[in-house]
């Protein structure tokens, strides 16, 4: 099983890393919109420092959101889900290595990205450490619930837009957890109930996601 | 019982014999409702006459959170057991719940106009019940994203039975989030500790509203029946 994990994950960074300009597009779009609130909110400093953190979560969340509907799309149309799945290979071992790959492949970029970002809406990067271990473990738990969409939408008109508005009523516990985090850092009060939290729900995330997301693939093969 | 009405010829059968009694017994107790909440059941000494939206208010947020728990158990049956009647019952329930959510946030706000001052705030409540109807949304244009309409069936009821999870989760988030922002919440000026003669025509038109969620969605799942006879009628010939 970790063999098989071990294989699907290789080439699907193999992948990826060959599709540069996906990663780097990506990394544009987050820093666009990051530039779109200074030029929204007024270049105030103070405010933008005061909502700094909730607009990098934003940002974030948003500049990820379009690329879930291309999670499992290539595959699907390539046929390749449905030689895994003739061949009996586990489907939740493949989508739990693709989304692997992909929340390292969108979030390593962005961590190098963010101190300029948090340098330039005027964050003390003091809290830079704090505010990236949070962003991690959000993004992580978004992934897996980006796959779900994903899957679900396989097949599906207009499957971007729909993965996006299946996506973010979930995700509205991390966000929320993960902003209460960035709110505790600032007035510094322990930020520790609000991570524990959200390694609880990334946990539980990997428990419910990789199931669902192969009863999602299977049906959209089965029906096909 | 169940087992019973899972056949479709015979569930027809039982549902277009209770369906007039049921609408009797709709039109009674709304009126009867309206007529004790409208006329009989005292002004509020706060509010005065505006208490009154809440006997329509209250009903439609219960109706709503219940008809989401009613779509994620119809999910639950359908995914189970594959029953073609659950997944019909789901997706005529659906569009009824988003209706019943969107009339909770509208009369919420004729509410909170005159009572508040404002037509919204980001309570935790109100965001919970705006959560809720982009859940019904979420469900309503995954199954109708696909070419043939059958397709979505499945996806659309691992999605009822994912958001019946994350839900709750959602609820209390939101209740959390709130109480970290503004403590003492204007909320609370509505949240009386309810009295009798107010809490007897709410009850009855809770009643009404039951009934009436009831025969609508048998009216729709009668029509989907027929529709899907008449699509096969049409390929078989």
């Amino acid at each position: 099983m970790i063999l098989i994990f071990y294989q699907y994950f290789i080439r699907e960074f193999e992948i990826s890393i060959s599709q540069v300009t996906d990663i780097l597009s990506q990394i544009g779009f987050f820093i666009l919109i990051m530039m779109l609130f200074p030029l929204t909110l007024g270049p105030d400093p103070n405010k933008l420092s005061e909502y700094g953190i909730a607009l990098v979560w934003i940002a974030a969340f948003v500049s990820v959101v379009p690329a879930y509907d291309r999670l499992f799309t290539d595959d699907y149309l390539h046929g390749f889900i449905e030689k895994a799945a003739h061949n009996d290979q586990p489907l939740g071992c493949y989508a739990a290595a693709k989304c692997l790959c992909f929340f390292l492949v969108t979030t390593i970029p962005l961590l190098i990205i963010l101190p300029v970002i948090c340098t330039m809406i005027g964050l003390n990067l003091s809290i830079f450490f704090e505010l990236a271990i949070s962003l991690v473990l959000g993004l992580f738990g978004m992934t897996l619930l980006g796959g779900i969409a994903s899957g679900l939408v396989l097949g599906a008109r207009r499957a971007a837009i729909l993965a996006a508005v299946l996506v973010l009523p979930l995700s509205l516990p991390i966000i929320i957890f993960g902003c209460m985090t960035g709110i505790a850092l600032i007035e510094t009060t322990p930020i520790k109930p609000y991570i524990s939290i959200m390694i609880a729900m990334d946990l539980s995330l990997i428990v419910l996601a990789i199931p669902i997301m192969q009863l999602g693939l299977k049906n959209a093969i089965e029906n096909n | 019982m169940f087992n019973y009405l899972a056949n479709p010829t015979r569930f027809r059968k039982v549902a277009s014999f209770i369906l007039p009694f049921l609408e009797v017994i709709c039109l009674l107790s709304l009126g009867y409702g309206l007529y004790l909440a409208l006329l009989v059941s005292p002004a509020d000494y706060q509010q005065g006459d505006a208490v009154r939206i809440m006997y329509v208010h209250v009903p439609s947020a219960w109706l709503a959170l219940s008809s989401y728990l009613l779509l994620g158990i119809c999910s639950f049956f359908f995914l189970i057991w594959r029953h073609p009647l659950a997944e019909i019952a789901a997706r005529s329930i659906a569009p009824i719940g988003t209706g019943f959510a969107a009339l909770t946030l509208i009369t919420g706000s004729f509410w909170g106009k005159p009572i508040w001052g404002v037509w919204w705030v980001w309570d935790g409540r109100l965001t919970s019940m705006l959560v809720l109807f982009f859940f019904f949304i979420g469900y309503i244009s995954l199954s109708n994203a696909f070419d043939r309409s059958e397709r979505g069936a499945r996806p659309a009821a691992i999605l009822a039975l994912v958001g019946c999870i994350n839900l709750p989760i959602v609820k209390f988030s939101v209740d959390w989030w709130h109480t970290l922002h503004q403590p003492a919440s204007i909320m609370r000026s509505g949240g009386i500790s309810i009295d009798s003669a107010m809490l007897w025509p709410l009850l009855t038109l809770f009643f009404s509203f039951q009934i009436f969620f009831i025969i609508i969605v048998l009216t729709r799942m009668l029509t989907l029946l027929n529709e899907l006879k008449y699509l096969k009628q049409i390929s078989r010939s």
